[in-house]
């Protein structure tokens, strides 16, 4: 007797009908909008008070996470990262939260579907060559033809085939990662319930760290590559 | 002022300890990208000769590009670390 897994997604009765990973990456996305926009409000009631608030309110956890992606992309990208902490915080954020969910009972974690992973990494790839053509107009594309003028029927499919890897080998680590995590721990769940789980939830923790931390760094190397002025 | 010297050996170990972790995850990138550059090349060639029926020639062409941008992947990669070197150097 085969019966029906709850998911938190269940209980609303538009989100039932559809696909796990679309209903939860719903989910999240509205509970970090939700954030947004309470920490929002939180730092405009507060006004232009140069003293920071004491202690840690909801206020001060909001800037905090801000403060902290800015540092992260400032401190790679150099003074010019400033441009991409919009999109790469959106991604982290987004990528943090869905693998996260993954340990709360109720969730399907969004990112250990591929159709996420890859709307993520086509998003960054689309995104460099906009940066890429935007910094250098229509020289951007003599960087796929290599140093010499001859070499450029060897070098144009040798660049393509380069650049098409990176979102594929993105999309699919991330996708890899979170799920054999989720994966091992429904498997040990099912063997021992009571405690056996609990080292396997830990490197599960560790897992949605380090994954979204790989997923911002290559896509801010892959940024800082598209608008550097050597290569 | 040995206080402040303390600060700043800390500071600098903390930093450095932070470079080689952040250096540790971008090379770890680099076998899956390689592995995917030499698959990619291999299905662009396998497409092409189904579509002008020149089998097995675009296959084994391709499949050396893709054998050469995993290579050039390493290539880029290694370019960065002297250039991170040299700035640190330079410090």
């Amino acid at each position: 007797m085969e019966h029906e897994v709850f998911t938190w997604a269940s209980l609303f009765p538009f989100l039932k009908k559809l696909p796990p990973h679309v209903s939860n990456a719903l989910i999240i996305s509205v509970i970090l909008v939700v954030i947004a926009i309470l920490g929002y409000t939180k730092l405009k009631k507060r006004g232009d008070d140069i003293v920071p608030e004491g202690k840690l309110t909801f206020g001060t956890f909001a800037e905090m996470i801000v403060e902290s992606f800015s540092n992260i992309v400032v401190d790679t990208m150099g003074p010019k990262g400033k441009e991409f902490v919009l999109l790469i915080g959106t991604l982290g954020l987004f990528i943090l939260f869905n693998n996260l969910s993954g340990l709360v009972p109720g969730f399907l974690p969004a990112t250990d579907n591929v159709n996420t992973t890859f709307a993520c990494s086509l998003t960054v790839f689309v995104m460099t060559h906009y940066y890429g053509v935007k910094e250098h107009g229509i020289k951007y594309l003599k960087q796929f033809m290599g140093p010499f003028w001859w070499l450029a029927p060897l070098m144009v499919p040798i660049e393509l085939i380069g650049h098409i890897a990176r979102p594929l080998s993105l999309g699919l680590r991330l996708f890899g990662n979170i799920t054999g995590d989720h994966l091992v721990t429904a498997i040990f769940f099912g063997l021992v319930p009571l405690f056996v789980p609990l080292p396997v939830m830990f490197l599960g923790l560790f897992v949605a760290f380090v994954q979204t931390f790989v997923f911002m760094l290559l896509s801010m190397a892959y940024f800082s590559g598209a608008i550097s002025h050597e290569h | 002022m040995l206080e402040k010297d303390g600060n700043l050996m800390d500071m600098t170990i903390q930093s450095s300890k932070k470079d080689v972790v952040r250096s540790l995850l971008s090379y770890s990138s680099l076998g899956l990208e390689m592995g995917l550059s030499v698959a990619i090349g291999i299905a662009i060639g396998y497409f092409l000769d189904s579509f002008f029926k020149t089998s097995p020639y675009l296959t084994i062409i391709f499949m050396i590009f893709g054998v050469a941008a995993a290579m050039k992947t390493i290539f880029t990669l290694l370019k960065k670390v002297q250039k991170d070197n040299e700035r640190d150097n330079h410090k």
